[in-house]
């Protein structure tokens, strides 16, 4: 048991190095100079070499990246092409506000995906359960930038109940929650949905596993024989798949980001993007990258405790 | 009925389960008494899991059950003084009641031990669960729970109570679910084929356990099985199902000896393999009443009746090719000994091993040797059998006689060609001189083929007009229409897939058939017409036979020599019939003990 979870842990080390290899040296390949994007084309080959120098573009990759590496693990990320101030604190700042995004969208898509997935499963040769299945089959269809903007034009602009866009840190208690509630329920609908979709699925194949019927044969009514030998082995399936959509609602972020105006990681990124800012790039995409491979490797530890056949025999 | 209705406890009543409009089982009554241990036998299809089920309550979806269905329980869930007896309709009993009955008053023990047990939860909580659903008041359980571990024999219970399922054995589970199903003293326990996934050796013993567990606990027990041997162990009443109706029923002593219906004495004599009088071929339903006719008729007048693909030679026994293998068992000490050593094999086996796993950093790795050690020969045109339970190593094996894998040490000669360590490039001729049938013969035919293309595949280079005529040939031979040439898999039986799957491997005129498990999955009665089919094709194809299977009868049967592996290792080879009768190493011994036996003396 430990033992695996030693080498779960290693294996997401030897992954994160991996990955900030092959981010830092995709984005030093793309073409484009961020000296000479910075100062224009009217600028002269001097200045142009000079800010080269002192932004350190000039050296070569591998020690390059061996500084932004070293740099990025001990919260020096370097600094801001564009804004020439440090880049880890604006990082820092937007990853927060993603993190709680997602966080949020996480937990609208669970609340969301349990009871509507089991509903369906349990109910899936009746009427309702039909249609909680039709709802989860619509809710994939729908992009979340266009929930997003749904629920902008009834609960913002028609019934004005919440904030239309905009951020508040955690600090500001019910205002956090106002500005969080839309873009949060923006994100999880769609995923919710999704996972609905897996929880059905996971629900009715073990409604078919033979225990199920030896629970019943003890002398369980169905109900109970689902909530105390079902849900635990539906569940298995059903971590997994979440942690595969974490992935995705950090990708969602980044546009709900920029639906509602929020300061997260998504417009940080976009900004970048746009100034040619290599540093502050680099040091996202990593940041999105450790957070999906922390979101595998916590997944990795947490299905040998609900699930014993996952454990080591020693 | 003679008998007092009072000690009636279960009567089932013109019962129909039907699938919308088709009726599996179709108005059966039966009465089942107190402390009456009744057998419900019937092949696949015969409806007997369904009425087993219908009366538990737990068809599945789809499935709808009339007539009536009574148990006269002596009283409520709760044990008490006053007590009245009930009479509950099981049809039409609601939820509330039913599950009050099942694991109370009547339980159940499942066919697959692998999965009838959540594996999600400790066996002593499991175990815990069905006392406490209906002894809430119940305060610590866990004594009880070991005691009724220690009752199935489950060694240091206290331990095993803590541990989950998939850390113990399929005859270990299906005796925590005996256990489980024992655990409230019920008054009816019904077995649906408990024992038909475990080995024999363990199948004589949980069938041991369950006898005297429904004898201490003063249950009845409504055992369903398509075995007819296992019924002999457990059951004093038969009631034989086929095609959704009860075609006779009565004392197993009278059933057995003298069986009444046609469809049971076929039934009786495909169990015990037994053979024509006349021809030496095995009984099939269509054979068996002509040859208990047979008996007091002369054979001149049978040899028209006598179906046959090939003109068989009109012997019981077959002739063994070469001189009778030498008798040999593994000793105690020392190496082991080259099993039935003949010159020119078709296949030759030396020092073969196979370990699995790797030794791993600091030698923590789990290395499991699956093969210890194997030498033997097998002759040309000989019906090699190889004997043994789960874990014997006979798989393994096979892979690498068939080159499916490489051994970790020893030698493989095919016709005198090494096979291990050459590249498969090389092997396009083994591929042709040597085919396998496999077990099972839904999994092992492409559902998306249709039977002409499946049969013709390794028919490189042929036109389509030769490839048909092979097809035609082969169907012909394998005893199936030529019209099944354009249908698939599905809308086939289980025997006639393995038909396929036999006209599949004959298809490159091989040299050499390796049959794994082949007709394991096979009803009784079917099995008897595919064994019959081998024969018959082995003959006609001159093939070299290596037949692996777990049931020591059939490969009794159906070969010369067999050869019994325990733990990686032949224990003891030698001419099937000698083997069988003066078995000399102690594991075979107890293999041939444990064959359950329809009748006293019978093979």
């Amino acid at each position: 048991m430990l033992l695996n979870a030693l080498r779960r842990l290693g294996i997401f080390a030897l992954t994160v190095v991996v990955a900030s290899v092959v981010v830092f040296f995709l984005l030093g390949i793309l073409p484009g100079d961020p000296a000479r994007a910075q100062l224009g084309l009217q600028a002269s080959e001097e200045d142009v070499q000079a800010l080269r120098e002192q932004l350190g573009v000039d050296r070569a990759l591998p020690v390059r990246y061996l500084e932004w590496i070293t740099g990025f693990f001990t919260g020096d990320m370097g600094i801001s092409y564009a804004s020439r101030s440090p880049v880890a604190p604006q990082v820092l700042d937007a990853l927060q506000v993603t993190l709680l995004l997602v966080l949020g969208g996480i937990g609208v898509a669970i609340l969301i995906a349990l009871p509507l997935g089991i509903l369906a499963a349990v109910r899936h040769h009746r009427p309702d359960g039909t249609l909680f299945s039709t709802i989860s089959q619509l809710g994939i269809s729908i992009p979340n930038f266009l929930a997003g903007l749904l629920l902008i034009a009834v609960f913002a602009v028609t019934l004005g109940w919440l904030p239309s866009g905009g951020w508040a840190p955690p600090e500001a208690g019910v205002d956090f929650l106002r500005h969080l509630a839309l873009p949060a329920l923006a994100l999880g609908l769609v995923n919710g949905a999704i996972l609905a979709r897996y929880t059905r699925a996971a629900v009715l194949e073990v409604m078919r596993e033979d225990f199920m019927r030896t629970a019943r044969a003890k002398g369980l009514k169905p109900g109970a024989a689902l909530m105390r030998h079902g849900l635990r082995n539906a569940l298995v399936p059903v971590v997994t798949v979440t942690s595969i959509e974490f992935a995705n609602l950090i990708i969602g972020a980044v546009v709900i980001e920029t639906v509602f105006v929020i300061p997260g990681l998504g417009s940080t990124l976009i900004r970048a993007v746009a100034n040619r800012d290599l540093v502050m790039i680099q040091s996202i995409v990593m940041c999105v990258v450790i957070l999906v491979l922390l979101a595998n490797l916590l997944v990795d530890l947490v299905r040998p405790l609900i699930d014993p056949r996952l454990r080591n025999a020693s | 009925m003679s008998t007092d209705p009072a000690e009636r406890l279960l009567s089932v009543e013109n019962l129909t389960v039907s699938a919308g409009s088709d009726q599996l089982v179709q108005g059966i009554s039966f009465d089942l008494f107190r402390g009456e241990r009744v057998g419900l036998i019937g092949e696949s299809g015969s409806g007997k899991s369904l009425t087993c089920l219908s009366v538990i309550g737990l068809l599945d979806e789809g499935l709808h059950a009339e007539g009536s269905i009574t148990f006269h329980t002596s009283g409520a869930a709760e044990p008490g003084p006053e007590t009245e007896p009930q009479h509950v309709d099981l049809l039409n009993a609601d939820e509330n009641q039913l599950s009050a009955i099942r694991g109370n008053r009547l339980s159940m023990v499942f066919q697959e031990p692998m999965t009838a047990l959540n594996p999600l939860m400790k066996v002593g909580d499991q175990l815990a669960e069905v006392i406490r659903l209906h002894h809430p008041k119940t305060k610590d359980l866990r004594p009880r729970v070991a005691e009724l571990l220690a009752s199935v024999q489950i060694p240091d219970p206290q331990r095993t109570a803590t541990v989950y399922p998939h850390q113990m054995s399929g005859g270990q589970r299906q005796r925590v679910m005996l256990a489980m199903a024992m655990a409230n003293g019920p008054e009816l326990l019904l077995a649906d084929e408990p024992t038909t996934a475990l080995d024999v050796t363990v199948q004589k013993r949980v069938l041991n356990l369950m006898a005297q567990q429904v004898e201490s606990v003063g249950s009845s027990l409504l055992f369903i099985t398509h075995d007819l041997g296992v019924v002999s162990e457990v059951c004093d009443r038969v009631i034989i199902m086929r095609h959704g109706r009860i075609v006779e029923s009565g004392p197993i002593d009278r059933v057995f000896t003298a069986p009444e219906h046609p469809y049971t004495r076929s039934l009786l004599a495909a169990s015990d393999l037994e053979t024509h009088p006349a021809t030496g071929r095995l009984l099939t339903l269509e054979t068996a009443d002509d040859a208990h006719a047979a008996s007091d008729t002369p054979p001149d007048t049978l040899e028209s009746r006598a179906e046959s693909v090939s003109p068989a030679p009109a012997s019981p026994a077959h002739e063994p090719p070469q001189a009778a293998a030498e008798h040999l068992t593994l000793p105690a000490e020392g190496g082991t000994p080259v099993f039935n050593a003949v010159h020119s094999p078709a296949l030759r086996v030396r020092d073969l091993t196979r370990t699995y796993g790797k030794p791993g950093l600091f030698g923590r790795g789990m290395v499991v040797p699956a093969l210890r050690g194997v030498s033997f020969d097998v002759a040309v045109g000989q019906r090699f059998g190889i004997v043994g339970e789960s874990g014997c190593g006979k798989s393994t094996l096979l892979r690498l006689l068939t080159k499916l894998d490489e051994p970790t040490s020893g030698q493989v000669e095919v016709n005198g060609e090494p096979i291990p360590g050459r590249p498969e490039r090389q092997l396009r001729w083994l591929r042709e001189a040597m085919q396998i049938v496999f077990q099972d013969p839904m999994g092992s035919l492409d559902p998306r083929m249709s039977v002409t293309d499946i049969i013709a595949e390794p028919l490189h280079g042929a036109s389509r007009s030769q490839r048909g005529a092979r097809v035609n040939e082969l169907l012909d031979q394998v005893g199936l229409p030529r019209s099944s040439a354009e249908k698939y898999p599905h809308e086939f039986s289980g025997g006639q897939r393995q038909r396929i799957a036999i006209a599949r491997a004959l298809v490159t005129r091989p040299k050499i058939l390796v049959a794994d498990e082949a007709v394991s999955a096979l009803d009784v009665s079917v099995r008897a017409q595919v064994l019959n089919l081998l024969d018959d094709l082995v003959e006609e194809y001159n093939l070299t036979l290596v037949f692996v299977s777990h049931d020591l009868n059939v490969v009794h049967h159906s070969c010369d020599v067999v050869a019994v592996m325990s733990a990686g290792r032949i224990v003891e080879c030698g001419p099937a019939e000698t083997v069988m009768r003066t078995p000399a190493h102690p594991y075979t011994a107890e293999l041939v003990a444990a064959i359950p036996r329809v009748r006293e003396g019978a093979p």
